[in-house]
């Protein structure tokens, strides 16, 4: 499957199909991470996170394919994993791989960006299930409340917009003290 | 000047938690596909339909000891403190919380869906082998649905831990462990023949495309494995739609011998039940 199909699945909501396809640039990653003190665990979560990368850069409407996406998902990954070994200890890491000219322009902007947003989704996801199910549905699926309220077994819809509330300022407050120790340590990207 | 800051950080906040939202969601979809990109090869991809067996609620229901079922507030992981008002009598879930169970969402992508299980003396067993009345030990914040949660890391089944329930309190925890002298039998489960991957090759083969369909689900069936392995008296537990539950029944009708449950090291009769899990379609497989 070429390039611009996955693009086009991705764009018609195909989320999952055009991710099946993606994974196929995961032994590359793969092989990157496990070369550079890291395990085929860490090449998942860091692919998973490239993976969302790309896909908040098709949805956007003046995107368009300048490079392949394999090579876009590597660079991403070689980025972040060479963050991740900033973060570790340098004397267990080694980093061996040639800082190359072929990560597009916006590349930092675009991680330093995506870190925030994955501080929030760390946030969210501390909260426990049933908070994040509600946000969820709301925000996201764009559920109707009664409709929530009802398949998460709330008494009402007044109960669970008070629970919906809750969640979101508790999330918004984990995201703040999150968001001001990271500051102190994340590595900046340029 | 002090108070646009402030709107400032609010409207980032507000920017970045929704984002943050649909990462939730996208590495939710992400580790599916991971699900499907590695086992694709043995998952039964079929070109109309797909289905998936799910391995969780599987369990064998002893029909000739029901008397021995007696099942205490225990558990099974380690022992937690419970106050007195969380223990509730156990009720065998409806259909609709048992696929809740086989869809919940998961936790730092298992494998495998997180799937719910019921277990008697540290051994899973269909819910419907937990007789009424029984008292089940169930922890719970705002929960619906009692369960012991099994989260399946690298594939492998296996209970929750002290910590992780702790940190799961708006999840359900159901655990239980028979009365003592109570339970004198052990029982195996009835077993496909070359275990649940000769299982997942025998559908893989035999469903038949759904055509015109593209509905998504589960389909519950439940059969009776005799002594000899005789597949007989399937029922269907939980309906998708005619096709899908046309097709479930077939094939399961079709099975080839299973190999029975033991009792005593003796061959006996046993019920099981099996999920089917139909995925939405994926073509060019």
């Amino acid at each position: 499957m070429s390039d611009p199909e996955i693009l086009a699945l991705i764009r018609q909501g195909k989320d999952h199909q055009a991710f099946v396809k993606l994974y196929a640039h995961l032994p590359m990653v793969e092989r990157m991470v496990r070369q550079n003190s890291g395990s085929r665990a860490d090449a998942k979560d860091m692919f998973q996170d490239a993976l969302i990368i790309f896909h908040r850069k098709a949805k956007g409407e003046d995107f368009v394919l300048t490079s392949a996406i394999g090579t876009f998902l590597y660079s991403v990954c070689r980025n972040l994993w060479r963050d991740e070994l900033r973060r570790r200890d340098k004397a267990l890491t080694k980093w061996e791989v040639e800082d190359t000219a072929d990560d597009p322009a916006d590349l930092g902007a675009l991680l330093a960006q995506e870190s925030g947003f994955k501080l929030a989704e760390k946030a969210l996801t501390s909260l426990g299930d049933k908070c994040l199910e509600i946000l969820r549905r709301f925000y996201i699926a764009k559920e109707p409340l009664m409709h929530i309220a009802k398949s998460l077994g709330f008494a009402g819809e007044g109960a669970a917009k008070t629970r919906k509330y809750k969640c979101l300022e508790e999330a918004r407050k984990r995201f703040r003290r999150m968001n001001t120790s990271a500051h102190a340590t994340e590595p900046q990207h340029a | 000047m002090a108070a646009s800051h402030e709107l400032r950080d609010v409207v980032n906040d507000q920017r970045a938690l929704r984002e943050g939202m649909h990462r939730v969601d996208l590495r939710m979809s992400a580790a599916k596909a991971y699900t499907s990109y590695r086992f694709g090869n043995w998952w039964p991809w079929v070109a109309g339909s797909t289905v998936i067996v799910a391995l969780g609620i599987a369990g064998a229901l002893l029909l000739s000891h029901e008397e021995v079922h007696t099942v205490q507030v225990a558990n099974v992981v380690d022992p937690i403190a419970l106050p007195q008002d969380t223990i509730r009598e156990a009720r065998a879930p409806d259909s609709a919380s048992v696929d809740r169970a086989t869809h919940s969402r998961t936790h730092a992508e298992p494998l495998v869906d997180t799937v719910y299980v019921a277990t008697v003396n540290g051994k899973r067993v269909s819910w419907d082998s937990i007789p009424k009345g029984a008292v089940i030990v169930e922890q719970r914040a705002e929960a619906s649905q009692e369960a012991m949660i099994t989260t399946a890391d690298g594939g492998d089944l296996r209970p929750l831990t002290k910590q992780e329930i702790a940190e799961r309190l708006d999840s359900v925890v159901l655990l239980g462990q028979p009365a003592g002298a109570a339970v004198t039998s052990t029982t195996t489960e009835p077993m496909f023949k070359g275990g649940w991957d000769a299982m997942h090759r025998y559908l893989q083969v035999n469903i038949r495309p759904i055509a015109k369909s593209d509905a998504s689900g589960t389909v519950i069936v439940d059969f009776l494995v005799d002594e000899l392995g005789r597949i007989s008296d399937v029922q269907l537990k939980q309906s998708l739609s005619e096709a899908h539950d046309k097709e479930a029944m077939r094939v399961i009708k079709g099975m080839p011998k299973w190999l029975p449950c033991k009792t005593n090291g003796k061959p006996a009769r046993c019920r099981m039940t099996v999920p089917l899990m139909f995925g939405e379609r994926l073509r060019d497989k």
